[in-house]
């Protein structure tokens, strides 16, 4: 896999403002400080057996969002927390949201669903803007074990193609600025190539 | 009889192997991967291999840097390397961990389905077919489900461990 520099700054410009976007509309929908931290777009080039640390201790229990996409371009969106930091967020949602009700385990999990739901969305819908490509998420599903075992998940799909991908990994920061998560956007390998054709077009119009 | 022991984390599509009593082999959070463990219990010469997929397309190259990526190199692979420690292939015994099925709300994304939900089945009747057809049946396995597995193969003693966490709480059985 062979980027030039040049095209990863080129990358990481729309990836920031798709991010912009999916801060605002997850801020605009919940009304509850959670931010993606757009100051440090992390793009790497990784060998596949990397995908298993990629949220630090790979036996870790963190509960995950887990969301596919397909269209134009596929691939795989991952918000993870670690438990304690996942189960307060959810409660103050669902407290946030709802108000007189007890914020029961499964409304917790629906809650953390949202957040997913919102940041893969508000991010396609902007990246979609951006270089004309679709792409429709799938319903988000909630996940709690292992941290190498979910992380299996995109990589079984992209190692099936190639040993090395290019993902975007960023933080999720909270009222203070402290970290509360991580999100993680691995697309498939063939869709790089499209969206790398997409947007020499753009950057080179005829 | 036990002694001082050291931890070597065999990584997805490696094969480990080794002959020190001291040393656990140990493949962590498996979800739809297999870890095939292999031990000779006269010698004590143990191995794990850590399996992602499960056959290799026609066009892959067995000398790649993975050994273990596809079940269908990692089977003959480590027993070779076993044999070459001197076990005996009459005393080979195999246990295979892993193989889980993640996403278990998602059932009805049709071309998702098809490639990544069934992976973990795939994984272990792969692996299971591979010794077949070399001759070994599984001693044991804890393969499917849907929660994700911590795998260590005591070389010493030959115990093999699986361990969950269910709600964060960690749980270890032995595998007989």
């Amino acid at each position: 896999m062979h980027w030039e520099t040049r095209e990863l700054s080129q990358l990481a410009k729309v990836m920031r403002v798709a991010y912009v976007r999916a801060t605002s509309g997850l801020e605009s929908m919940l009304g509850h400080p959670i931010q993606i931290d757009t100051t440090n777009i992390n793009l790497q080039i990784a060998d596949i057996t990397q995908i298993p640390s990629l949220f630090g201790n790979i036996e870790a229990t963190v509960i995950v969002i887990y969301m596919w996409f397909d269209g134009d371009i596929s691939g795989h969106t991952l918000l993870a927390f670690d438990r304690d930091t996942a189960l307060q967020l959810g409660d103050a949602l669902v407290r946030f949201s709802l108000e007189n009700v007890r914020p029961t385990p499964p409304l917790v999990q629906s809650a953390l669903c949202e957040v997913g739901n919102l940041l893969t969305s508000y991010f396609l819908t902007s990246l979609a803007q951006q270089t004309g490509l679709s792409a429709r998420p799938s319903i988000p599903e909630y996940i709690d074990d292992m941290a190498g075992a979910i992380l299996e998940i995109p990589l079984v799909e992209v190692a099936q193609v190639t040993d090395w991908v290019l993902l975007s990994s960023t933080k999720l920061v909270g009222e203070h600025g402290e970290s509360i998560g991580q999100f993680v956007i691995i697309p498939d390998p063939t869709s790089w190539d499209t969206v790398r054709t997409k947007l020499a077009l753009v950057e080179s119009p005829r | 009889m036990s002694g001082p022991t050291f931890t070597v984390s065999v990584g997805i599509g490696e094969i480990v192997t080794t002959r020190d009593s001291g040393c656990v082999l140990t493949a962590l959070a498996l979800g739809s991967c297999i870890a095939l463990c292999a031990r000779d219990p006269e010698l004590g010469v143990a191995g794990m291999a850590h399996v992602l997929l499960p056959a290799s397309p026609q066009c892959h190259s067995p000398a790649e840097t993975k050994p273990a990526k596809y079940a269908d190199h990692a089977v003959p692979e480590l027993i070779d390397r076993l044999l070459h420690q001197c076990a005996s292939s009459k005393r080979l015994r195999f246990w295979a961990i892993g193989g889980a099925f993640k996403l278990t709300g998602m059932a009805e994304l049709g071309a998702l389905g098809d490639r990544v939900l069934r992976i973990g089945e795939l994984n272990a009747d792969a692996v299971e077919r591979c010794l077949v057809e070399r001759g070994y049946a599984l001693t044991g396995r804890d393969v499917g489900g849907s929660v994700a597995r911590t795998a260590r193969l005591y070389v010493g003693s030959g115990r093999v461990t699986v361990t969950t966490r269910v709600a964060g709480v960690a749980q270890e059985r032995e595998l007989s």
